[in-house]
């Protein structure tokens, strides 16, 4: 199917998910504790708490930017850095899981966003490898175990300077929410604020927060949400 | 993509030509110029998506000049060189854009250490141009 018309281009699109990703994190401005989370202050507190710990926070407030800005950080200081991901719709296969939690050496920082969504069975055998590696980080909504690094929040001037920098300049195609408008509609979700972005400069009708595909027990069920519960994010393709 | 400071890299498509049909061939030169004389460099065909999801990435073919003493292909480079390259399109995918997802098509030059030095998009369509997909836009 073809058509020869105008319209706005996914890749020209600048709240595309590539362009998200390419952000570097940084502390939310006015935010608590904003004056002291500079990635020295975090790399300094990380050693502090023995190169054990976890970025906590809800949905959207960073937590994988900033797993990842420290991960890299933490290679150019040549340690090995051994990442694993694990979603609600993601379990890893098992090859993988064994990949990471195989052997870690003295010089192996394990890094794991998704903390939360480990079996008890396989976040014992994490702990277990962790004991004999450099360190240990992880992203996850509760914290459990670990000492905090960082509870990532968001501010409404955080997610104007996140749009302003996507934007570079680039005047918007339609009329779009005010940062603070879309920071409340979204309950400080700062990628569901990004993706709402995304569909209005598209032209679509935003399915950004306002509802989504649930997996409960193994089946999609269709989730109405509101700005206290965002719920899972929509299908995409 | 160039750096003085880190070193340049080019890529020259024969004829300056930027659109394919798909089984077409696509020939052209890599230019490197390093500090250092590379490892390795690979010229990569391949295609990405961009969007509103996350990215999907697929080098469909590879063209690697030095390489790994280890695997017995090695062949020492210079900080200055050139690879030509020639790479057979596969049938799909086609180049298109919607407004959820486009699909691009390019040719990359990596060196090993450096990294990315240089790219150039092209387009991979039977009809001449990007695919576009979904409902024009009404006129303003």
């Amino acid at each position: 199917m073809t058509d020869g018309g105008g319209g706005r281009r996914a890749r020209d699109n600048p709240f595309a998910a590539q362009r998200i990703d390419r952000l570097p994190w940084r502390p939310p401005a006015g935010g608590p504790g904003g004056d002291e989370c500079s990635l020295d202050d975090l790399l300094a507190r990380f050693a502090a708490l023995g190169h054990r710990a976890a970025l906590v926070g809800p949905k959207g407030r960073g937590k994988t930017t900033l797993l990842e800005t420290l991960g890299r950080r933490l290679e150019a200081q040549g340690l090995t850095v051994r990442r694993l991901v694990v979603t609600p719709h993601r379990r890893p296969p098992r090859a993988e899981l064994h990949r990471f939690l195989a052997a870690p050496g003295r010089r192996d920082l394990l890094l794991l966003d998704g903390y939360d969504h480990l079996t008890s069975w396989t976040r014992h055998h994490l702990h277990r490898a962790a004991s004999r590696a450099a360190g240990l980080l992880v992203a996850a909504h509760h914290p459990r175990r670990l000492p905090v690094l960082l509870h990532c929040t968001s501010t409404p001037a955080l997610l104007r300077e996140l749009i302003d920098e996507l934007l570079s300049g680039r005047e918007a195609p339609v009329p779009m929410p005010s940062a603070e408008e879309l920071y409340r509609r979204h309950a400080g979700n700062l990628r569901l604020a990004l993706r709402e972005l995304y569909d209005r400069w598209a032209g679509r009708p935003s399915t950004g927060g306002s509802s989504g595909i649930r997996v409960e027990d193994g089946r999609r069920v269709e989730v109405e949400a509101t700005t206290a519960n965002p719920g899972s994010l929509p299908a995409t393709r | 993509m160039s750096d003085p400071v880190s070193g340049w890299g080019r890529l020259e498509i024969d004829g300056g030509r930027r659109v394919f049909a798909p089984g077409d061939e696509v020939t052209g030169t890599a230019t490197w110029h390093l500090p250092e004389a590379p490892e390795s460099v690979e010229v990569r065909l391949y295609w990405e998506t961009r969007g509103k999801g996350d990215q999907d990435v697929d080098v469909v073919a590879r063209q690697t000049a030095g390489g790994d003493m280890r695997e017995g292909s090695f062949r020492s480079l210079g900080s200055d060189g050139d690879l030509p390259f020639r790479f057979r399109l596969p049938e799909g995918p086609y180049s298109f854009s919607g407004k959820l997802i486009s699909l691009l098509w390019g040719v990359e030059l990596v060196a090993e250490p450096g990294g990315a030095l240089g790219q150039v998009e092209i387009v991979v369509s039977p009809l001449g141009a990007e695919i576009r997909i979904g409902k024009p836009e009404p006129p303003a």
